[in-house]
């Protein structure tokens, strides 16, 4: 790893595996999230409109955190036809979370198989010597 | 790993560690996984741990690397000996499955309408991820009837007829489902996609008869040579997915209290006979049901389009799952047990006489439909008597290339005029989705076949080839 955030796919025969990391525990989240995306779109070129969807990021451990607010890439793209276009890190009232400005589906180019669901196989998610890094396949 | 050759078809997996079977892998040496791609040898090794298993954890002859079973994985537990359930023995696509139908045509009248039949089938068909279906429920009620009916219901609402119902596993829908134990997140993922293709490798494919190898069987099915046929390839969409999701966050967390470890976390299970178990067997009926449905639609959608183009409407041949636990009656050791078999990537397929049968299969057994690779060739299977692996077989030719390597070793110019050159019509596919499902991305469905055939799983009794195809 030659940069301080990033994310890139790994091989796996049928479904796509993403390794992601960062100096923070957050940001390494929000890295993931880019990453998932990256796997099936690229976002329109237009900045994304004020249509956001909030995920907090405090789930009962690391990797329960990862995989629901991947579980959350997947759940807007169904149910509100949105992929986030831009991803923050933020505070709210209860706690850190990350905010997915939305752009629409439709307007998005496909470039990969869109994601169903995330796994737990070889789930990795945790803080080493440069910072934090994780590991997790989804189906696709 | 060690693996020991028992016949050209089968290769046997020796217990090691915590296995409490061996593995049984049904394959031809050529395509037995080997080297940096032993994965999915590791993972039939890793289900053989699960408490309850019997007789072996199997694995078809497309198997490859999944996330905690092997795609093409098969296992049953007894239920009576604290076997084990686990979700993602079933996979995410809920009840995955292929439906077949027919048309009464030959190939040389499809021609003169060829692009038209697929124009309207890529405008009838919805296709690709999110939203967008063939029907608009009117609210969680008829969710309710779906996730409880399944086909039955599409059927009651005017989506086909009575006949279809004999001609769909399970008469079109599982029993024993709990609507309830489907979230309401998965409900609102499934309310706006009954009825529709997805993505991945899902496809809807028109198809002609190539060679009939079996006679009687196809006469029996509803198929004689050159005519066409259309193919359906799908599953529980979003709503199966997050049921999965949801029951294997559950059961992941209360392995601890019925002192069960795993050697994978995507492999969490609980007793059958349990409260989680149970939920899950009944919630997973239930996404069975929406996939059945679906398909039901999908049938209902494409026989409009052919009615409106060819003037011949389709008929069903059959609707066979590759995705799904299923609480079965076996001999085993002797004795009639009661198994909870899962098949992951994998086709039950029952013999003749069986009696699951409905009577106008009763002599010819069950058909199996294992779509191919696009573009190249399906095909039409039936059960053998003493079939291994407690009656399953293949489901597909197996991918062999990860999505990444067949997008960059694929030329889709070259993919597109390939495909045109054999005659094959393709609609609705991106570059990058034409690209990762091309050809050489899998194995050759022709050998999977040879080898299920070899080893005692299944006969074969159609092929077809592609004409058309939508992509999901």
């Amino acid at each position: 790893m030659t940069v301080e955030s990033g994310h890139r796919a790994l091989p796996h025969t049928s479904d796509i595996r993403i390794e992601a990391w960062a100096p923070t525990r957050e940001e390494c989240l929000a890295e993931a999230v880019r990453g998932l995306v990256a796997s099936f779109a690229a976002p329109p070129p237009a900045a994304p409109s004020d249509v956001y969807w909030t995920v907090p990021v405090s789930g009962e451990t690391d990797e329960d955190t990862l995989v629901s607010v991947l579980d959350e890439v997947i759940y807007v793209l169904e149910t509100e036809g949105g992929i986030p276009a831009r991803v923050e890190t933020a505070h709210g009232g209860n706690g850190p979370l990350l905010r997915f400005h939305l752009a629409p589906l439709h307007e998005a180019t496909l470039t990969g198989a869109a994601p169903k669901a995330v796994t737990l196989h070889e789930l990795r998610f945790g803080p080493g010597a440069r910072g934090w890094s994780c590991e997790v396949t989804v189906d696709v | 790993m060690k693996l020991t050759e028992e016949t050209p078809y089968r290769f046997r997996v020796e217990r090691h560690g915590d296995m409490r079977v061996p593995g049984i892998v049904f394959a031809s040496r050529a395509l037995l996984p080997s080297g940096e791609t032993e994965k999915p040898l590791e993972q039939v090794a890793n289900v053989a741990t699960l408490p309850g298993i019997t007789g072996a954890s199997y694995a078809m002859p497309d198997m490859h690397w999944g996330y905690g079973f092997p795609i093409g994985g098969v296992a049953a537990t007894d239920v009576r000996r604290g076997g084990v359930v686990s979700p993602g023995g079933v996979g995410f696509d809920i009840s995955c499955g292929v439906r077949l139908l027919t048309a009464d045509l030959t190939s040389g009248a499809l021609s003169p309408v060829m692009e038209r039949l697929m124009d309207g089938l890529n405008r009838a068909v919805p296709h690709g991820p999110g939203r967008g279906a063939v029907w608009k429920l009117s609210g969680p009620g008829e969710m309710t009837a779906i996730l409880r009916e399944g086909s039955r219901y599409a059927v009651e609402r005017g989506y086909g007829t009575d006949n279809d119902l004999e001609r769909c596993e399970d008469h079109g829908a599982v029993g024993d489902a709990v609507p309830e134990g489907v979230s309401e997140r998965a409900v609102r993922r499934g309310l706006g996609q009954v009825g529709s293709l997805g993505s991945g490798n899902h496809f809807l494919e028109v198809q002609v008869v190539t060679e009939v190898h079996d006679t009687k069987a196809a006469e029996a099915f509803g198929l004689r040579a050159d005519q066409v046929c259309v193919m359906i390839h799908c599953g529980s969409r979003g709503l199966g997915h997050q049921t999965c999701t949801d029951h294997v966050r559950t059961i992941d967390r209360r392995m601890s209290r019925h002192e069960l470890r795993v050697p994978d976390r995507q492999l969490a299970c609980a007793p059958v006979d349990s409260p989680e178990g149970r939920a899950y067997l009944g919630a997973m009926a239930a996404a069975a049901n929406y996939s059945r449905a679906n398909r039901q639609l999908l049938q209902a959608a494409a026989s409009r389009v052919f009615a409106d183009t060819t003037g011949r409407p389709l008929e069903l041949v059959y609707d066979i799952s590759h995705n799904l636990a299923k609480l079965e009656t076996h001999e085993v050791d002797g004795e009639r047990r009661e198994l909870c078999v899962h098949r992951k990537g994998a086709t039950r397929a029952l013999p003749p006489g069986h009696p699951d049968l409905p009577s106008g299969l009763a002599g010819a057994g069950q058909p199996v439909l294992v779509p191919g690779s696009m573009g190249t060739s399906s095909y039409v299977l039936t059960g053998v008597p003493g079939g291994a692996a407690f009656h399953s077989t293949c489901h597909g030719a197996g991918r062999q290339q990860s999505r990444h390597q067949a997008a960059r070793a694929t030329r889709v110019g070259e993919l597109r005029a390939e495909l045109r050159e054999r005659g094959v019509v393709v609609r609705g596919a991106s570059a990058r989705g034409l690209a990762e499902e091309a050809p050489a991305a899998y194995k050759d469905v022709s050998t999977v076949v040879e080898a299920a055939e070899g080893g005692g799983l299944c006969r074969k009794v159609a092929r077809l080839v592609p004409v058309g195809v939508v992509k999901g």
